[in-house]
């Protein structure tokens, strides 16, 4: 298993099923100050705020040392992540923020304000950000480039190694990558996957899980 | 490093820079308290809807367990109190009966108020149903046996001949 790179911004791609969420949730189970913005309700074992920033934010200052949280976004996912982010950026305390589908904040097509100013100077208010998507094509340069460590898994996508080829070279590893075979029926998984690792400054690098 | 020292570190507290906090375009947590709605979720016209959905974590509020008190006339304290009464009677009853081989089972007996009542129908002595009383009455039964062989009688014959003993005692502190 890879260790949590503590304090960055990392990114997970991978295709359905292929292991982010199992990964994600190992990362969270080692963290004491999180908040997951869950759109698919994966994250339901947490405490869980829906649409609700405001018991969000009370929460927060309730004990600052110690959250474990999972907000679901409504329809109007921009302005209930405005409020997680800027909810949390305040807290004096180094803290997580958790994205899955995060090309739903963070399109190709452009990125807001919001977004743009967390991944632009994230680290200085001491917030960790993991966004995980199942289609790399459809997520910001700006978010991929700014990620200091990124997990690629499996993906035979023209479009996705494509994009993984013009931002880190590395097309062919992914796709000979082993995927992960989950049995949803029986819910065993019947053969790990493996992934690649690229962290700035360094080689990308293929790994078990 | 050591563990402590990275605890430490941990949880240090680290003020983000007022230039970092004014990015988030409040000028305080309180000007962003303020502005935080109760609820993002609209509903199918564009209006406000019901209260939003907040699930904490924790332990669910169990059944209250009530002080045990005469008046509240729990089924526990009254039984406890008839099996008190009579100075542990109910106790004595109780080993009485199953030291005769015949224990009382629960629905045998039964606390009204504060009253212990038996209403078993065992009689006390039975040597058939206790171990000890059964091998008592046989070696009570063989020693009779071997005493009317060595008076050489029957067992009637037994009994008078003792009879006949008393009754010469009798006669001879009467002559005396």
């Amino acid at each position: 298993m890879i260790d949590f790179p503590s304090g960055e911004m990392v990114g997970i791609f991978g295709p359905v099923s292929s292991g982010k969420t199992f990964l994600i949730k190992q990362w969270l189970k080692t963290q004491n100050r999180f908040v997951a913005f869950d759109y698919s309700g994966e994250m339901l074992e947490y405490e869980m705020y829906s649409q609700a920033p405001k018991a969000l934010y009370e929460r927060l200052k309730e004990n600052r040392y110690f959250f474990q949280l999972s907000y679901l976004p409504g329809p109007e996912v921009e302005l209930d992540f405005h409020y997680v982010l800027w909810s949390l950026w305040f807290l004096p305390v180094k803290k997580l923020l958790v994205c899955d589908e995060v090309h739903r904040i963070c399109p190709v097509s452009g990125v807001n304000s919001d977004m743009e100013t967390m991944l632009r100077f994230a680290r200085h208010a001491n917030l960790s950000f993991i966004g995980a998507s199942q289609r790399i094509a459809d997520v910001s340069k700006l978010f991929t480039s700014g990620c200091r460590t990124t997990i690629l898994f499996h993906t035979r996508e023209i479009r996705d190694i494509q994009a993984i080829d013009d931002r880190w070279g590395c097309g062919d590893l992914v796709r000979d990558l082993r995927p992960l075979i989950y049995d949803d029926y029986r819910k065993i998984c019947t053969q790990t996957p493996q992934a690649v690792v690229c962290k700035k400054g360094q080689e990308p690098e293929v790994i078990e899980l | 490093m050591s563990k402590a020292k990275e605890e430490k570190i941990i949880n240090t507290e680290t003020e983000t820079r007022p230039a970092i906090a004014q990015m988030s375009g409040y000028d305080s947590p309180e000007s962003l308290e303020k502005s935080l709605p109760e609820s993002t979720a609209k509903n199918l016209f564009g209006e406000d809807s019901a209260a939003p959905i907040v699930k904490k974590r924790g332990r669910k509020p169990g059944k209250k367990i009530q002080p045990v008190t005469m008046e509240n006339g729990d089924e526990r304290y009254n039984a406890a109190v008839a099996r008190m009464s009579g100075f542990g009677g109910a106790q004595v009853i109780k080993t009485g009966f199953s030291v005769t081989g015949k224990p009382l089972d629960d629905s045998e007996t039964t606390d009204v108020d504060d009253v212990f009542y038996v209403l078993s129908k065992n009689y006390g002595l039975d040597p058939s149903k206790s171990a000890i009383f059964m091998s008592i009455y046989t070696i009570l039964l063989l020693a009779r046996m071997i005493a009317v062989r060595m008076m050489g009688t029957t067992s009637i014959d037994m009994w008078s001949k003792f009879d006949g003993m008393f009754d010469k005692k009798k006669k001879e502190t009467l002559e005396q």
